[in-house]
This record gives structure tokens, C-alpha cells and sequence, in this order.
């Protein structure tokens, strides 16, 4: 019995009434695993006696009689969130063999409540652009469509069927964007939602992690333990978290939608996705939603001003990648020779370009002129959303201007990165935002067409989720 | 203010402050996407956006203290289990030559 | 000749008296074995650098930014400075870049009877970096030795205006600025073992100019003597090259304590754009008034209060007034010995020669010192009262330093107490003057030197413990009568 079908809650359910033996459970999980990374690439440093070891845990565990709502409930760990017991690598060379000294707040939580982690999920290095192309470990291929990519492993492991969910990060909208290219639902909670303790991010002002999964009632399950304060993260909110699980059950009434003026003016913008979305939006219309169309002056600012900044704080955030008490080290005689060794050796060229490119632009003229700048544009962005959304509950727009790219079309640059022109505006604002997927009816089993996104008010996931099941339920 | 115009030198200087090495073909490269990327940002031009306040954080935040208390230290050998070269309880690092 | 003006900026490091570090519960404390004392947070280990602000150590620096009359930010910030340096473990130092914790302050240095404000441009707090050894010296070494554990302790560092016009005023400055933050129980200040560190900034300038000249910064001075020592030098140096026509090489420099001169750094990896920008993980926290309030109120009475009130209050010279209230315990121990003998004089004097003399013998601090403060003021009451001598006194105080006792049970247990006793005199008087007749007859005959002599008798008799004054009185009446 595979666990593709049922919602985590079913599958925890039947877990806990024995209708499902955990060690069969473990072995069906650890089979799709195994299968699916030997088609797509999807794990980093997969072993799958782990799933084996992890469900014999469980297995005690469920026995104790514990309270475990994910009983059993597989997911992935992007490989830039921190595990005890697992190297984490972030897909680069750098970390290959690094064993981590802390477990991150979230997969303590999810682990405590049952969860299954089954694997850790392959990335872009960094997690910086969710290309697939840039990971030390090789390419991520998208299980709707190999010739693709996923995006990241996260995503691509859901849309593969091996795990329920995965828990990734989200920087300039890359967690969104690999579930879209591979079909799937991701969600990035408000920033400070999540504790950012235990994760290696490039990106702290925005990186925030979030959850992708196939059903709108897992992304609640998940959520509703993963989110909460944490007093070890000087970021983490204290702002009450609700059970995400009971409110998604209750219909949202009227929706307020805002659609930015002049969305679609975009050269990327692909074509079946721009109509993939203006068709599911004039369906929208009249059946709970209200759609209104508004100016929008900074918007299409986000992505240039999201990369400036996020590349200034990867380069102050991997400076500690030096060599001396972690990670690769590359050989010479004297310090400084050996940091370069060490990081030229240790780092991809797109990352080694960017880390540059926020050398650059921190530096000298530079800093008044391109870093000063790009926070000061964050801030009319960040203003504008806010005050959109104090008339509309949500903001809606295309999630990537394209369709998941062709692995063989060469390593995209990070710079200028049209695949974050929709969804930055969220990441720098710190807003939550979901894709929701988009699948052509005619194409069964091809590449999903888009992701549409939603954007909401700081703190109302309840929202985004309540539509999300709507919209999965009812409308599509 | 004028153009950007990003010259190969400020890369190479940069590079070497990130402590990278940058082949000549990637230098080029970037000073390409760079060149690229100043085009595509209108905004650097704006000069309304003098008067504008930065915004380093999403949010205002409420918990960054903490009380001065003693937890406890990581053991040695977790402190050097991910060292790439090091004794007992020392790291070493190559000697700053000048 | 030309004239020049010596124009000094000073830029001081102090460690913080916290329990654990500035952003993690690391402990703090001296002389662990190497890397034990460190965490993810201070190894900067991806995955563990979320920094936590220690509470006690941003009260500490607000404290230190009230007393030195500086103006305190309103939002706590903190700021990277980015750089690569093995000793620096997540390649940036956080620190108060942008918006330091306090701003123009000041202190005021007493010299010569005369008061002068130094300005305090900024202070501010940041972390300190790890240690880097090696197999005897640097050459002959295979590499170098890494220890984390300084990594990430508090640091506090004040930096004055160009104020300071001379070595001496350096001195004084860094002495009075000591004096405050151990006052204010924040830092033990110890040059020598590199809890308080000091960096001069120091020109020269042609008398009546108001512009600044081309600087150098001098490093490595660790003791006050060696802060005096080398900035005279370097100003010496740098008048030589401006007498001869030369000008400065803005640079930093280095004072060499064994050879007592300054030398050129080389510094061909500092980067001198650090970057700075502010710290993501760490969001603005606003410092409210309460929370200065609370902590104004913590403050004690501060040495340049203390000062004038002594003066004020006790009618002390200037020169006493600075010397007890160099430290607070000394202050103290001095207001102490007033409320048992409320002569401020005299127990100034008392305190200024005898106790501080036999401190600085001991080597040791007031703290330290077994006599106590009431001891001290029984013994000046007794000499008061005339029941002992002045002279012993000091060898009541002798034993009193050394061993902690009541200087009664000193004076009962050695048999010092002083015969003050008329009819014990008397007595003693009369047995002298009979034994010694031609002496009184001498006396009478105007030598009046026999006086002397006929004392000298009665003190030997008596082992010294007649009282002097009673003495002299009882026996120029006696021999007056006969
Ligand atoms: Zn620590």
C-alpha cells in the first residue's frame, strides 16, 4: 500500500490502528525511495537501511502509545536543514562530508510528532536559484518529466510519490519554484514563522523554510508543528500559531483578490503559462473571489533587488567557509592562499560569480550605489504589498514565468534570475506566499503548465491554505 | 548619478576580497551578467530613492536577549570532528607568511 | 624652532566581566583548556550562528555609555565586518558599526589641580577573536595552533576624541577611564593580561593650526608605562621627521617594549573595506527608558563625584582627594575609618603613607589587605586620646597589617599602652630626679639641655611608654617648684 493517495493524517491513522504495519511501512517508503532516486537524482547521500532504522524508531515509538499525528508519515529534508544523525552537504563540495553539531527546530518537531525522515533532498548549492542544474551531486530531474529539471530534490521527491512532504528553504522564491516546475504545493510561511535554528542559509533576511506536498491538508498537518516560536532564534516570532489542520475545514467567504496591473509584461513570460493563469483567474471570478486588478509601481523590481541583496549577505554568510574548522579545505602553505584554495576548490563557478558579484557590490562606490539602493527599494516594495493588502486578503501572480527547463540547456546564471521575478516581492517582505499547481488535463502525466501564487497578509497562512484546498476540492 | 559600468579590475578585487580565484573566462563572464544585470535595474537610477529608509528586516522582532547564563560547551572531540587538519584540541591552519 | 601640538586619540578595548559570551552561553572564564570552552554559535559551524544576545553584556556597555556621559542609542544593532583572519571564525566580527551603543561622551582627567574634559566620540560593543600560537616562535613553527575560546567574548571598545595633548595626559586618561568602568564593576581592566588593551592615534600638528596631521597608529602597549612610553617616543620620532622636512607615512606601528621603540607593521592582507553592513540575524531591539532608567540607577557614585565631594565635604587637598578615590574600595575604606575618627586629615595621611605604603610592599590591593577599615579608626582614636604615641602607633599599625587584629588586643597583648597615668609618673618622675642630681643641678645652672637627658630617663625607665607630652609637662613643673 503506498502512501501516494492517502493524506498524512489518514496515513499516521492507519499506522497507529495497525492497519499498516510500520515495518512493511518502512519498506514500501524505502522501495519508492530507492526508485525514484535512481531515476531522478533526487537524495543526497540516500542510504536506504536509514529508512529502515528511522521506522524501527518509529516503531517503538507508536508502541509507547505517544501522541503522533504524523505517525509514519514520510518526508524529505532539503539538504541545507540540519540533522543529527545525517551529513548535510547544501549540494556543494564544500560541505560533502560534513556531520552537523545541531538538529535543526523544525525536524525535532516533525520527528517528535512521528514523522518519517526519509531521506535528505539534493539542491542547487546553497540552495541559491532553484535551477537544478548547480548541485555537486548532479541534477535534479523532474519526475514529471526527466528531460527537466525538478527544481530541487524536496519538491521533486513529493511529485515522485516517495514522501508526503519535504521541508525546504525558501531565499528568493526557490522552494516555490522547484513545486511548481514539479506540480506540486509549496508554501513559505511568514519569515519568523519557522525557527531558521539549524538550517544553513545564504540568505538570512529572507530565507525562511517552508513545506511542499501534494495535498493542501499535509502543507496544514505540517505546518501546524512546524511553526512556533523557538527562544534559540533571535528572528523567530512569538505571534500565536493556530491548528492550521481545523481552520482549512472552514470555507473562506468572498476572497479579495488583487492581480498586479501589467503582470503578463514580461519577455520571459511564457505563453501557455500566461494563459494557464489568466484562464484559472477568469474562473475564479464570481466563485468566492472578487478579482480586481491594481497598480503595482515596485513589484517588478523584486528580483533584481532581492538578488543584490540576497548576494551581499551569501557573501558575509559563507565567509566562514575558510577551511580551518569545518568542510573542504584546499592545500598551501600560507593562510590566505590557503582560504582560496579552499573556496575556488570548495565552491561551484555560478556560486563563486555571485559570492563575487555581492563582494562587488558591498564594496566602495558600490555600497551606496547598488546594496543601499536595493534595501531602500525593499522597502517600497515591502510598503506596497502591505498596504495592497490591507484592501485584498491576497495577491495573486504567476509563481515562475516558465515552465521547468530543459536539463541539457547548460547551467543557468544566478544573474539577472527571471525565474524569482514573481516570487522575491514575497521573500524580501517576509510575506507568506503558496503555489498551487497548475496541470494541463489534456497532457496527463507531462509537465505541469504553472504554479499559481498566492500571496497573503504577514501571518495569515490561514488564508492561503483555506483557498488552496478550495481550489483543490472544488474549482479544478 | 551615471551608468554603472563594472570594469574588470573591480572584479578581480572583489574576487580576491571573497577570497575566490576566478578564471579569466569567468571573469569575463560575470562582468557580462553584471553589465547585464546594472542595464535590467532601472531603479539604481532613481533619485527619489535618496529620501527612501533601508529596510534590513522583514519584521521587527521581540526575543534577542538572552540572560547571562553558562550552558554548557561542545566536547573536543565534537569540536573537532569536522576539522580538515588538527591535534587533540588545537586546529591548525597554514602560517601567515609575508 | 617650530613649535608642534600633540594631538592624541585613544581607541580602548576592555573585556566585559560577563559569565558567558556576547552571543552564545559559552563560558568566559580564564585559563581553560584550549577550544573547550566554544559552541556552534562562536565556531560559526553552518547551521549554529544564530546569535543571541548576552543581556548582562548590553546593560554592562549601556552602563558604561551613562557614566562616561555619553548620548545611548535608542535600538540596540548590531553590524558585520567582514574580513578573512584565522583567528576570526565566521570570516565577520559583529559589532555596533552604525549606531554605536553610546556617543559623545566624556571623562575629565584632573592634572596639576587643573580638570580636563576628554571627549568620548563613541563606545561600543563587539566580539573578541580567537588565539593563534605556535611551536616556539613563528618561523621555525609548522603552522599555527588555533583556540576559539577568546572567540566571541564581549569586548567594549571607547573611543576618545583627539583631545589628549600629551603622553602624560594619555596616561591620565586611560587611568581615570580604568578607574570609572572598575567603579562600575564591569571590567577588571588589566592591561597586563590583556583585559584592557589600548591603540593610539597620534599627530602633530604646528602650534595655532587647527587641522589634524597625517597619523599613525601605535599598537601593542601593554601596561601604562608602556602607553606613556611610546607614544613619547612616537612623538618624538614624528617631530624629528617634521623638524628635518619629511612628513609622516600614515601607517600602523608597533611599540617594542624590550628595545623601547616603535616599528612599521606590515599589513599587506588587511582589507580595508570591511563591508560593513547590518547583522540580518540580528533585529533591531529597542532600548527603552525604563530599561536606561533601571540601569542609570545601578550606577554608583562615580570618582569624579567622589572627588569634589571629598574636597568639599572632608576639606581635602586636591592630590588626596584623587588618590582615595582611585578606587572605589579605597574610597570606601577611607569613609569607613571616618565614621570611627572623623579627623579627614589625618586619617588621609594616615591611609596615603602608612596603608598604601604597606600595599604597595605587599604588592597587593585594599581588597586584599587583612587590617580593617574600624581597626583603623580605633587605633587613630587611641592615638587621639594620647593613650598611645604616634610612633607606636605605626608599630600597632605594623602588626595590624599583618596579622588583622584589634589594635587594642595588639597594644594589651605587647604592653605598648601609653603611661598617662599622672600618679604612675609621678612616681617614676621622682626616682629619676633623685638618681640624677647633678643633672638637676645643671639644669637649674641653665643647661637646658639636662632636660632632654632627664626625659631620655623616665622614657628608658618606662620603655618608652611614658607619654612624651605628660612627661615633659610633670617634670618642667617639678623641677621648677625644687
Ligand atoms: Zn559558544
Amino acid at each position: 500500500m503506498s502512501g501516494d493517495k492517502l493524506t498524512a493524517a489518514e496515513l499516521a491513522a492507519s499506522i497507529k490502528e495497525g492497519a499498516l504495519q510500520l515495518t512493511e511501512h518502512g519498506e514500501n517508503v524505502s522501495r519508492l525511495c530507492t526508485k525514484a532516486q535512481s531515476e531522478f537524482n533526487i537524495f543526497i547521500n540516500f542510504n536506504p537501511n536509514d529508512i529502515t532504522k528511522e521506522s524501527e524508531r518509529l516503531a517503538g515509538k507508536v508502541g509507547s502509545g505517544a501522541e503522533l499525528p504524523l505517525a509514519g508519515v514520510p518526508f524529505c529534508l532539503a539538504d541545507n536543514i540540519c540533522t543529527l544523525e545525517l551529513k548535510t552537504t547544501c549540494g556543494s563540495r564544500m560541505l560533502a562530508s560534513y556531520r552537523p553539531l545541531t538538529e535543526d527546530g523544525a525536524v525535532r518537531r516533525l520527528k517528535e510528532k512521528g514523522a518519517l525522515l526519509a531521506a535528505k533532498g539534493n539542491m542547487d548549492e546553497f540552495g541559491i536559484g532553484a535551477g537544478g542544474r548547480n548541485s555537486f551531486f548532479g541534477a535534479i530531474k523532474n519526475p514529471c518529466n526527466p528531460e527537466h529539471t525538478g527544481g530541487s530534490g524536496a519538491a521533486a521527491a513529493v511529485a515522485s510519490g516517495a514522501v508526503s512532504f519535504s521541508l525546504a528553504t525558501d531565499r528568493c522564491g526557490e522552494l516555490r519554484q522547484a513545486a511548481a516546475y514539479c506540480g506540486v504545493l509549496g508554501l513559505k510561511p511568514t519569515y519568523g514563522r519557522i525557527s531558521r535554528q539549524g538550517l544553513i542559509d545564504s540568505a538570512p533576511s529572507m530565507e525562511q523554510a517552508g513545506i511542499i506536498a501534494r495535498q493542501t491538508k499535509d502543507l496544514a498537518s505540517a505546518l501546524s508543528i512546524v511553526c512556533g516560536a523557538d527562544p534559540q532564534d533571535p528572528t523567530s516570532s512569538s505571534c500565536g500559531v493556530p491548528d492550521f489542520n481545523a481552520l482549512i475545514e472552514e470555507k473562506p467567504r468572498s476572497v479579495k483578490i488583487a492581480l498586479p496591473y501589467l503582470w503578463d509584461d514580461l519577455a520571459a513570460l511564457e505563453g501557455e503559462v500566461k494563459d494557464a493563469i489568466a484562464a484559472l483567474l477568469c474562473r475564479l471570478e464570481g466563485n468566492y473571489f472578487s478579482l480586481e486588478t491594481v497598480p503595482l509601481e515596485y513589484f517588478h523590481h523584486a528580483s533584481t533587488t532581492a538578488a543584490m541583496i540576497s548576494a551581499v549577505e551569501a557573501f558575509s554568510n559563507l565567509s566562514n567557509y575558510d577551511g580551518v574548522r569545518f568542510g573542504f579545505r584546499g592545500e598551501s602553505k600560507h593562510l590566505h592562499d590557503m582560504y582560496r584554495q579552499t573556496r575556488t576548490e570548495g565552491f561551484s563557478s555560478n556560486l563563486k560569480k555571485f559570492l563575487t558579484f555581492g563582494a562587488l557590490i558591498s564594496s566602495g562606490k558600490y555600497y551606496h550605489d547598488c546594496f543601499l539602493k536595493a534595501q531602500k527599494m525593499r522597502s517600497l516594495i515591502k510598503d506596497e504589498l502591505e498596504k495592497c493588502l490591507l484592501q485584498y486578503d491576497l495577491l495573486v501572480v504567476p509563481t515562475v514565468p516558465f515552465k521547468a527547463p530543459l536539463l541539457g540547456s547548460g547551467i543557468s546564471p544566478l544573474l539577472p534570475d527571471f525565474a524569482a521575478y514573481y516570487t522575491a516581492a514575497a521573500s524580501l517582505a517576509g510575506l507568506p506566499a503558496l503555489t498551487f499547481p497548475l496541470k494541463d488535463p489534456a497532457q496527463k502525466g507531462g509537465l505541469p503548465v504553472a504554479g499559481l501564487q498566492l500571496i497573503g497578509k504577514a501571518w495569515d497562512e490561514k488564508t492561503l491554505l483555506q483557498v488552496s484546498l478550495l481550489l483543490e476540492e472544488e474549482l479544478l | 548619478m551615471g551608468k554603472l559600468e563594472v570594469s574588470l579590475e573591480e572584479i578581480r578585487q572583489a574576487s580576491s576580497d571573497a577570497r575566490l580565484n576566478l578564471t579569466p573566462q569567468e571573469e569575463n563572464e560575470l562582468k557580462n551578467q553584471i553589465t547585464d544585470f546594472f542595464r535590467q535595474v532601472t531603479f539604481l537610477q532613481y533619485s527619489e530613492l535618496e529620501k527612501v529608509r533601508a529596510t534590513y528586516y522583514p519584521h521587527t522582532q521581540e526575543n534577542i536577549l538572552r540572560e547571562d547564563l553558562v550552558r554548557p560547551s561542545l566536547p573536543l572531540e565534537m569540536v573537532m570532528l569536522n576539522a580538515p587538519d588538527a591535534d587533540t584540541d588545537f586546529f591548525h591552519v597554514p602560517k601567515i607568511v609575508e | 624652532m617650530q613649535e608642534f601640538e600633540t594631538v592624541i586619540g585613544l581607541e580602548v578595548h576592555v573585556e566585559l566581566l560577563t559569565r558567558t559570551k556576547l552571543f552564545c552561553g559559552c563560558s568566559t572564564a580564564f585559563g581553560a583548556a584550549p577550544n573547550t570552552q566554544v559552541c556552534p554559535v562562536c565556531l560559526g559551524l553552518p547551521g549554529g550562528m544564530l546569535p543571541l544576545l548576552n543581556k548582562t553584556a548590553a546593560e554592562y556597555t549601556i552602563k558604561a555609555a551613562l557614566a562616561l556621559n555619553c548620548t545611548v542609542t535608542p535600538n540596540l544593532t548590531f553590524d558585520r565586518k567582514n574580513y578573512f583572519y584565522a583567528d576570526l571564525p565566521k570570516g565577520f566580527q559583529i559589532s555596533q558599526f552604525f549606531y554605536p551603543m553610546g556617543t559623545n561622551g566624556y571623562l575629565e582627567i584632573h592634572h596639576n589641580g587643573e580638570s580636563k574634559k576628554i571627549g568620548i566620540r563613541q563606545l561600543h560593543l563587539e566580539e573578541d577573536t580567537g588565539k593563534l600560537s605556535h611551536f616556539g616562535d613563528i618561523i621555525s613553527s609548522p603552522y599555527s595552533r588555533v583556540d576559539f575560546n577568546r572567540a566571541g567574548v564581549p569586548l567594549m571598545e571607547i573611543v576618545s576624541e583627539p583631545d589628549i595633548r600629551s603622553a602624560e595626559e594619555a596616561r591620565l586618561y586611560l587611568q581615570k577611564l580604568r578607574t570609572i568602568l572598575c567603579y562600575l564593576g564591569i571590567s577588571d581592566c588589566k592591561m597586563e593580561e590583556g583585559s584592557m588593551r589600548c591603540d593610539a592615534n597620534i599627530s602633530l600638528r604646528p602650534v595655532g593650526s587647527s587641522e589634524l596631521g597625517k597619523k599613525t597608529e601605535l599598537k601593542n602597549m601593554n601596561s601604562f608605562r608602556s602607553v606613556f612610553r611610546g607614544i613619547e617616543y612616537e612623538v618624538e620620532r614624528q617631530r624629528t621627521i617634521l623638524l628635518s622636512g619629511d612628513s609622516i607615512i600614515p601607517e600602523t606601528r608597533h611599540w617594542d617594549e624590550a628595545k623601547g621603540i616603535t616599528r612599521a607593521m606590515r599589513s599587506k592582507f588587511v582589507s580595508a573595506d570591511y563591508r560593513c553592513f547590518p547583522d540580518p540575524n540580528i533585529p533591531p531591539f529597542p532600548v527603552d527608558t525604563k530599561w536606561v532608567e533601571s540601569i542609570q540607577a545601578s550606577i554608583p557614585e562615580l570618582p569624579d563625584a567622589k572627588y569634589y565631594r571629598f574636597i568639599e565635604e572632608y576639606g581635602l587637598p586636591p592630590y588626596d582627594a584623587e588618590v582615595l578615590t582611585g578606587t572605589k574600595e579605597l574610597a570606601d575604606f577611607y569613609e569607613e575609618v571616618l565614621t570611627c575618627y572623623r579627623e579627614p586629615k589625618t586619617v588621609s595621611n594616615w591611609i596615603m603613607s602608612e596603608l598604601m605604603g604597606h600595599l604597595n610592599a605587599a604588592g597587593i590591593g585594599i581588597t586584599e589587605a587583612k587590617i580593617k577599615a574600624k581597626d583603623l579608626g580605633k587605633l587613630l582614636q587611641l592615638v587621639g586620646k594620647g593613650e598611645i604615641s604616634g610612633k607606636m602607633a605605626k608599630s600597632v599599625f605594623e602588626e595590624m597589617f599583618a596579622t588583622g587584629e584589634d589594635p587594642e588586643l595588639i597594644i594589651k597583648k605587647q604592653g605598648l599602652a601609653q603611661i598617662s597615668d599622672e600618679d604612675t609618673l609621678d612616681g617614676i618622675i621622682n626616682t629619676v630626679l633623685a638618681a640624677n642630681p647633678q643633672s638637676v643641678q645643671d639644669y637649674h645652672s641653665g643647661k637646658k639641655k639636662a632636660l632632654g637627658f632627664l626625659v631620655g630617663q623616665i622614657m628608658k625607665e618606662t620603655k618608652g611608654q611614658a607619654n612624651p607630652q605628660l612627661v615633659n609637662k610633670m617634670l618642667e613643673e617639678k623641677l621648677k617648684s625644687s
